[in-house]
């Protein structure tokens, strides 16, 4: 194999963090997960919005945590021992992602991706960057600083 | 300008900022010193002009380069003393430096940048000054005549001529900043051979300055008789002119050698060296010069509008942040020297743990505790900055705007070594410059309306920064025409922000802070009244940001002054944490104000509804109360103890259906409100009432942020911290409440509340606060007249079954002590106390009670009678209580008791301290009557007091010390006595509460009385707040003593009755 070649079939390939939310499988570029984890000593902010799920200490910084399905217009997820935080990190900010639970990493073609379904708009529909397609699932591959964005 | 990289750009920018904001300052120097020039500094800022010319054309900032030149051209004709330097030009120089400000800023783009009406301004000043200084001799030379002349001989060095010189004509060259010079000119050389006539040349060179004397040396030329031409005709010339050596050698195309310059010393001396030299000084300044100039430039005012604006913009433009801080290298060492040592702590702590040796990793662990507060300590010293960085920018703020508008202003600067934090000193200065231009525009007036009104016709304007309590004070006042109260809530009245009652009903401080009100008035509209407000909301809302106080005091005609109190630094801040809902909450230190507990059983009384706002009643005031679960949304909780589980409190008014709801005011409005909220509570309770538990207390805490003052409701009640200040993300920008969240000692985040912004979404104005407050005062004040007033009270007992009070005013303190401790002494008690032996008494001595328990632990109450202090024994419980019961006068009364009451289900006697002391040492009080006498006569005192136990009691002392009372029940009875008795009456002692008339009015109505204008008047209360006193004092009562209080009482009647017999004889 050449090395153009090589190069060429790195950057096709992303690695692809997969969640589950509200059922549904979703997925992100590893690479803009700094990490996860399970602290679920959250505080409540009264007054923030609905998906807000409350603040974090994490390591001394705060986070706010959102609650992913109720921003994606999901029933809001419940915390039980399999729930997740996916710390990311967006705009020199740390934002928490609340999931049902974590799934596997898998690699995927970038040219594999296709975009989101058509009938998928409105609200959620800008949310989703694309899907992909593995053999048993079909992976929403989520625009993440769309879903970051605080609501007006 | 490719080659140079970015660090070099930033260390010129840094550079040439710091230059910058020295010539600031400098310049405004020079300008006062005015032709007195001060030659250093014109140096230091020609140095900095010039070392900023110097990077700029070493990096190819062309601009820069032209426009400081420019500059260093007029400073360097000032620092030559051609040129004195004048309002005008230090304005032109001061404008160019601004330019060169924003330049510097952004250099990579400053060649684009337009500085040409900079620098025409800056040659135009250099040609106007040589064209003035032209007009101005011509004058001078035609006034010449009429003066008397006195000559001056001069000598040329090496020739045998003499010039008589016109003294003053010479001196008058000097003044005008010309100088002189001996010229020597061939006129074979010079003008012949180069095909001038001899009276083209004269006529040139007049062009340039004057003639003021010239001679031919004939010796030179030699006698006519000789064969050979004179090579040459030396023609000497004495020249006043305003140009430089270097022009003259250029203007005439002469020898440097030729040229000689006469000193204002009268020194003839060669031509010195190009511009390094060092020019005599001119002594006087030319007045009139100043004065012309200032005349022609007069400016008409929409120019002056215009340049105010231009000023306002230029001061905010200035407060660009920084980013790069100046650091000592001492505090980066001590800094170091902390890591250095956290780390060493750090490896101890992480062995220990390793080990398991707890011992080890307990004291690593206090270690780091210490470090780490240290190192707090220092990187915060690292922020602090000199509050000079923004005072700085005054003295020209105020210089530019006083002149735009006709002003004369002084500024004085106190404190500008007090630091603050960076983030601080960056925020204060937008609303400060606002505050100072505030005091120039509307404070200070016009120096002829200065004039009219006394005042010294330059008004001043003071700035003062000082720490005080852990806090920076930072005021700014001036002696200006001050605000007029009434004129500011006509304006707030007509402008539809509050309505006319409420205008009535505030105070004159309220009124003023009325400027405080959003939306309250513009500039213009003010300025034609006596006030100010321009945008003064902002600047209360961003000092407010910083949790920062605003208060402003003024007095009409006499000035302005506002105060600032801002915290050192906004990165640590202590605070009370609160609970509510489950969750913390912080609310900072600087808004506390107190924390209030109304236990279960108070909370009818002492909470109450007025429309359908709840309010609490905190020492006479009300005060507005606000739910933080109502505001934020949040859940209330409260423990229920008879199923052990936390549960949401439903409650929806705090107030109990039993509280009292005001009447007053918007009674209409009030019976709806009534019917809204129905009565749900129908139903019997099987259970105690849970209102009655030690749970159901409420929790309020008092909170104010500047003008506001409310009682924030919480669920509970917890510690107070120092916690480090944290932003919250961008999600929750959008709630208003919280000012941050913060990481508390278990890990977890608590919110800090933002008191300011909870009011404003409580819907709750400092006016409605006020207004609330207002209306319900006035009813409470109704009430209270009409209530036996509260009362303090020591409880304690003797005998175990027998309960005594004393006035708690009168303890001075409590001892405990042990029974061995007691001596007995002669028949008396006593015991060893302070160095000295302490009287004991016990009250069944006196009075028909039952003895003193024998127990080992007593309590000794000291009490301080006739200047010497006695000791009650007695055993515990004690307890301060605050009682309002009636005192029974009647059925205990006997020697030693004064009276009962029931004190918490108990009778409880109350113990006449005073009588007990004197039925035992009667001796004590011989010689005491020293009642000063009004001519043999027996001084006569009114005293005004509605209860009958107190007036008796006070009567009784009065009457022992020997005097003459009267007696009057209420306000308006004491103005009736007062009438008939008018002559023997000497001093008033008055009861603050009183029914029909109260003592504030007794107390006014006496002093405007002609007759009684100077009769001093006593008031006596069971409790005197600040506030009260303060109101005393402005109604004219001269001293305030606590009721039962005697021996103050007395002795400031002593005090009063002597100065007024004295004034009277």
């Amino acid at each position: 194999m050449s090395k153009p070649a090589e190069n060429n079939s790195e950057n096709k390939i992303i690695e692809l963090a997969t969640f589950y939310v509200g059922g549904a499988v979703c997925g992100m570029d590893i690479l803009k997960i700094q990490e996860i984890n399970k602290l679920m000593e959250m505080t409540q902010v009264p007054q923030a919005s609905e998906y807000v799920m409350g603040i974090l200490n994490l390591r001394g910084q705060i986070v706010t945590i959102i609650d992913l399905a109720r921003k994606l217009g999901l029933a809001s997820t419940q915390v039980n021992e399999k729930t997740r935080n996916i710390i990311v990190n967006s705009k020199s900010e740390h934002v928490g992602l609340l999931v049902d639970r974590i799934s596997d990493v898998i690699p995927a073609d970038k040219t594999k991706i296709e975009p989101p379904p058509v009938n998928l708009g409105g609200v959620q529909g800008k949310y989703f960057k694309g899907v992909f397609k593995t053999s048993k699932l079909l992976v929403g591959i989520l625009e993440i600083e769309e879903v970051l964005k605080a609501d007006q | 300008m490719g080659n140079i990289d970015e660090e070099t750009f930033q260390l010129f920018i840094t550079e040439s900022v710091e230059h910058l904001l020295d010539i600031e300052n400098d310049l405004l120097a020079i300008e006062k010193a005015g032709a007195d020039i001060d030659e250093e500094l014109v140096n230091k800022v020609y140095r900095a002009a010039h070392s900023i010319k110097g990077s700029a054309g070493f990096m190819g900032l062309s601009t820069i380069g032209a426009l400081t030149h420019e500059m260093e051209n007029i400073l360097g004709r000032i620092r030559s003393r051609e040129m004195i330097p004048n309002t005008q030009i230090i304005n032109v120089l001061l404008l160019a430096s601004d330019k060169l400000r924003d330049l510097v800023k952004d250099p990579t783009s400053s060649n684009d940048m337009d500085v040409a009406t900079h620098v025409e301004a800056l040659k135009a000043i250099e040609i106007e000054t040589s064209v003035e200084s032209e007009i101005e001799e011509k004058k001078k030379e035609s006034e010449v005549p009429l003066q008397e002349i006195e000559t001056i001989d001069i000598k040329f060095p090496g020739r045998d001529i003499i010039f008589s010189l016109n003294k003053a004509e010479l001196a008058d060259s000097f003044d005008e900043g010309k100088r002189v010079y001996l010229i020597e000119l061939d006129l074979i050389e010079d003008v012949h051979r180069k095909n001038k006539s001899f009276e083209g040349f004269i006529k040139e060179i007049t062009s340039t300055g004057s003639i003021l004397a010239r001679e031919i040396d004939l010796k030179e030329i030699g006698m006519l008789d000789q064969k050979d031409l004179p090579s040459s005709v030396p023609l000497i010339i004495v020249f006043a002119t305003i140009l430089k050596p270097e022009d003259l050698i250029l203007l005439f195309s002469l020898n440097k050698e030729k040229i000689l310059t006469l000193g204002a010393n009268l020194i003839v001396s060669p031509l010195p060296d190009t511009r390094k030299s060092k020019r005599t000084a001119v002594k006087k300044a030319p007045q009139k010069k100043v004065k012309m100039q200032k005349d022609k430039k007069k400016l008409s005012p929409k120019e002056v509008v215009m340049e105010t604006d231009d000023i306002i913009m230029a001061a905010a433009a200035a407060s660009t942040p920084e980013t790069s801080l100046r650091v000592h290298v001492s505090l980066l060492d001590n800094l170091m020297t902390l890591a250095g040592e956290l780390v060493l702590s750090r490896n101890q702590l992480l062995q220990s743990i390793a080990t398991g040796d707890k011992r080890i990793s307990e004291s690593a662990g206090q270690r780091i505790d210490l470090i780490t507060s240290e190192l707090q300590e220092a990187i915060m010293l690292t922020r602090m900055q000199p509050i000079s960085n923004v005072f700085n920018k005054f003295p020209r703020v105020v210089r530019d705007l006083s002149r735009a508008l006709g002003k004369e202003v002084e500024l004085g600067i106190e404190g500008r070594e007090v630091e603050l934090d960076k983030t601080i000193i960056e925020a204060i200065n937008d609303p400060l410059t606002h505050l100072v231009r505030n005091a120039v525009d509307h404070g200070i007036e016009l120096p002829d309306e200065r004039i009219r009104m006394g005042k010294n016709s330059i008004g001043s304007i003071f700035l003062r920064a000082y720490h005080s309590a852990g806090q920076v004070n930072i005021e700014i006042s001036d002696d200006g025409r001050g605000l007029d109260g009434e004129r500011l809530a006509a304006t707030a009245v007509s402008k539809g922000l509050i309505t006319e009652d409420q205008a009535r009903m505030m105070s004159d401080k309220e009124k003023i802070n009325l400027i405080f009100l959003p939306g309250f008035t513009t500039a213009k509209e003010v300025s034609s009244f006596s006030g100010r407000g321009v945008g003064m909301d902002v600047v209360k809302t961003n000092l407010d940001k910083l949790g920062g106080q605003t208060d402003v005091e003024s007095q009409l005609g006499v000035g302005t002054s506002v105060r600032i109190k801002l915290p050192l630094t906004l990165a640590i801040i202590p605070s009370q944490i609160t609970l509510t809902g489950g969750e913390r909450y912080a609310i900072p230190q600087v808004n506390l104000e107190e924390l209030l507990r109304i236990p279960a059983s108070q909370v009818k009384d002492r909470i109450e509804r007025v429309g359908d706002a709840e309010v609490v009643r905190l020492r006479g005031n009300l005060l507005p109360l606000i739910r933080l679960t109502d505001v934020i949304g949040a859940r209330s909780v409260y423990y229920d103890p008879n199923e052990k589980i936390e549960k949401v409190d439903k409650r929806k008014n705090i107030a109990d259906r039993r509280s009292k709801k005001s009447s007053i005011l918007k009674n209409a409005e009030k019976d709806k409100n009534e019917e809204k909220v129905p009565d749900r509570n129908i139903i019997e309770r099987e259970q105690p009432d849970r209102r009655y538990l030690a749970q159901s207390a409420l929790n309020i805490v008092v909170v104010s942020t500047g003008a506001m003052k409310y009682g924030l409701v919480v669920d509970q009640l917890c510690d107070s911290e120092e916690i480090v200040v944290k932003p919250l993300g961008r999600h929750l920008k959008n709630c208003k409440g919280y000012a941050g969240a913060t990481i508390m000692g278990d890990g977890r985040v608590a919110l800090i509340l933002d008191v300011g912004n909870l009011a404003r979404m409580a819907g709750l104005t400092s006016l409605e606060g006020s207004d609330r407050a207002a209306e319900v005062t006035r009813k409470v004040e109704e009430e209270r007249v009409i209530k036996t007033e509260m009362q303090s009270l020591l409880v304690f007992r003797s005998a175990v079954d027998e309960q005594f009070a004393v006035p708690l005013s009168q303890v001075e303190r409590i001892e405990k002590i042990n029974e061995k401790m007691i001596e007995d002494v002669g028949g008396k008690k006593v015991m060893q106390y302070r160095g000295g032996s302490l009287a004991l008494f016990t009250i069944d001595q006196v009075a028909d009670v039952r003895p003193l328990a024998s127990d080992e632990d007593l309590l000794v109450i000291v009490f301080s009678i006739t200047e010497r202090e006695i000791g009650l024994l007695g055993i515990g419980p004690i307890d301060a209580v605050e009682v309002s019961t009636e005192i029974d006068e009647t059925t205990l009364r006997q020697s030693g008791i004064v009276g009962s009451m029931i004190v918490g289900e108990n009778t409880t006697q109350l113990v006449d301290v005073y009588g007990l002391v004197k039925t035992l040492n009667p001796e004590w009080f011989v010689g005491k009557k020293a009642v000063p006498s009004n001519k043999g006569i027996t001084p006569t005192i009114l005293y005004a007091e509605d209860s009958n136990f107190f007036r008796k009691q006070v009567t009784n002392y009065m009457k022992d010390e020997g005097y003459n009372v009267l007696e009057a029940e209420d306000g308006l009875i004491a103005w009736e006595v007062l009438q008939e008795h008018a002559d023997e009456i000497l001093l008033v002692v008055l009861d603050i509460e009183m029914p029909n008339l109260d003592g504030f009015g007794l107390a006014q109505k006496i002093r405007q009385d002609d007759r009684f204008s100077d009769m001093p008047i006593i008031a006596v209360t069971t409790l005197a707040g600040e506030e009260e006193v303060a109101r005393g004092k402005e109604v004219g009562i001269d001293d305030y003593q606590i009721k039962l209080d005697r021996e103050k009482l007395l002795n400031s009647i002593k005090y009063y009755l002597a100065s007024i017999i004295e004034r009277k004889t």
